[in-house]
């Protein structure tokens, strides 16, 4: 990877961001309000007793911060690479770059870093001011993991939104892969309420997704400290997921730009 | 040397409402190129003529890379556009028409720094390279300016100045002048004739409407009607022919209407 061109991005992006003077201050307090929110939903669950909240420790401010908070980060990880190429589509910037000496990958994969980035730091934000404020508990935290997990579950989220970015060029709007796994992964992940708690119908089918593993695998390596080998099951399966996805995703992607050249239809949308 | 064989290009239109019920699985297509055969030489200055929709932008589109044709095949010095699309592109600069293919939020200069990261030129030389251009392109006191505070004619100077970062052999320049006043028309005309044009071995392909443009920057015209070339001279063989630019662009125009009635006394009958 050519370092020097992904610093010219993240420098792009960061001057843009900085020109956009409230979006720092609403994106600022977008993290905060919706922690505060959770905190005193959490009042109202009681902590003994509760199905699927007991493996966790039966607190449900933990459960539903790591639930919501790496959910998030993971639809940005789906919908980014789709977002960016949309907004250089309708800036009429996407012809400039991809008529530039970069491959169109390297384009679309270095335009979604600064995101990446920026969210990384609202998410570590978000559990300092939990932390430090509402009283949730890391001291248990298994690094390694947990730091295992999330790299894991980002190469399968980042799969899915390679594939959605191909479905933005092909489609326009109204791509099909974060609509499914947006929506399947609130009902079906476990981000809200623990998926232990869905008819046994449901359950079998939230075997599918993939933000479940990443999340049972998070929670127990962040509250209950769990070693890298006790997860064997949700990060094989995480890792089975990313190698099959990724380079997949790369493939459809490269047929849709060439299809999207072909029909010139790239530039539209 | 650029060689177009059999070049054909066809977009598919949006349907009618009627046509999704009737015909569902059926695809209606424009052609927009028909059977384009061309070699262009090494250092040939070509102005593409032709009314709006003749298949000029589409055709400089498909040298540049940017889209593949439906059918033939485009070669650069023996590399295929479509085959070797990026080894393709690293020799050919296209200067867009469209201003919005800018940063608005960032300067002048961080807009030509970002584009000249992408062609592959780094440290130092990237900064010698965008602070030369801007000189060139008499932009070196506005460079800190953001894009958005740009007059068009400064907009098309940026624009010209980026084609041109990786110092390539094949300058594409789609209506260079299209949105100017007349003097900065001739500003952008000066900078192509006097500081773009003086190495002498690169091809120059613009398309245009205006004739002054096309008799003082180019040496041929290529003239295209309805998605095909129907005429490919040296601007010399025409003026000993028609006296001037304008009773060849005059008779060639004259032709298409004579065509266009014919067409209808068909259609009518």
């Amino acid at each position: 990877m050519k370092l020097y061109k992904l610093s010219y991005f993240i420098k792009r992006d960061f001057a843009i961001f900085l020109s956009y003077k409230m979006a720092l201050i609403t994106s600022t307090l977008g993290t905060v309000f919706p922690l505060l929110t959770y905190f005193f939903i959490s009042k109202l669950v009681p902590s003994q007793g509760q199905k699927g909240l007991s493996e966790i420790g039966g607190d449900y401010f933990s459960f539903v911060l790591i639930g919501t908070a790496f959910t998030t980060y993971f639809m940005m990880a789906i919908q980014e690479f789709s977002a960016t190429t949309r907004r250089d589509q309708m800036a009429g910037c996407l012809e400039a770059l991809l008529s530039s000496q970069t491959d169109t990958k390297t384009i679309i994969f270095m335009s979604a870093i600064f995101k990446f980035i920026h969210n990384g730091t609202v998410l570590i934000f978000m559990f300092i001011v939990a932390t430090l404020f509402l009283g949730f508990d890391l001291s248990n935290i298994n690094i390694p993991s947990a730091f295992l997990t999330f790299i894991l579950s980002i190469f399968v989220f980042i799969s899915l939104g390679i594939f959605s970015a191909g479905g933005t060029i092909l489609f326009k709007r109204g791509e099909p892969f974060s609509i499914v796994f947006g929506t399947m992964s609130s009902l079906l992940g476990g981000a809200i309420f623990p998926v232990a708690i869905l008819p046994d119908y449901l359950q079998t089918i939230s075997y599918l997704v993939p933000i479940k593993y990443s999340l049972d695998a998070l929670r127990l390596s962040i509250l209950r400290g769990y070693p890298i080998e006790m997860l064997s099951n949700q990060l094989i399966t995480l890792l089975c997921i990313a190698l099959v996805l990724f380079p997949l995703s790369l493939i459809f992607f490269e047929w849709a730009v060439e299809k999207g050249k072909r029909l010139g239809t790239l530039m539209q949308y | 040397m650029i060689s177009a064989t059999n070049i054909t290009m066809q977009y598919p239109i949006p349907k009618r409402y009627v046509e999704y019920l009737t015909q569902p699985f059926q695809t209606n297509y424009f052609k927009a190129l028909k059977k384009i055969n061309i070699e262009i030489q090494s250092g040939d200055r070509i102005a593409f003529l032709g009314v709006n929709g003749a298949g000029k932008t589409t055709f400089l589109k498909i040298i540049g890379g940017l889209l593949y044709p439906s059918s033939g095949s485009l070669c650069i010095n023996g590399i295929d556009t479509q085959k070797q699309n990026l080894k393709a592109r690293k020799r050919v600069g296209f200067v867009l028409n469209e201003e919005r293919s800018f940063y608005w939020r960032l300067t002048g200069k961080k807009n030509l720094l970002f584009f000249g990261a992408l062609d592959n030129i780094k440290g130092e030389e990237l900064h010698k390279k965008v602070e030369e251009l801007l000189r060139m392109v008499g932009l070196e006191d506005s460079k800190d300016k953001i894009f958005a505070g740009y007059s068009s004619g400064m907009k098309q100077r940026l624009a010209i100045a980026r084609g041109l970062l990786s110092n390539p052999d094949i300058l594409i320049l789609d209506e260079p002048t299209r949105t100017l006043d007349p003097l900065s028309a001739e500003v952008i005309g000066t900078i192509i004739s006097e500081r773009i044009h003086n190495k002498k071995e690169r091809t120059l392909l613009i398309a245009t409407h205006s004739l002054s443009e096309a008799q003082i920057l180019c040496n041929k015209i290529c003239f295209m009607k309805k998605g095909q070339i129907i005429d490919y001279s040296s601007i010399k063989s025409i003026i000993s022919e028609y006296g001037t630019l304008e009773n060849y662009y005059k008779k060639m125009m004259n032709d298409e209407m004579v065509l266009d009635k014919v067409q209808q006394k068909i259609v009518l009958q």
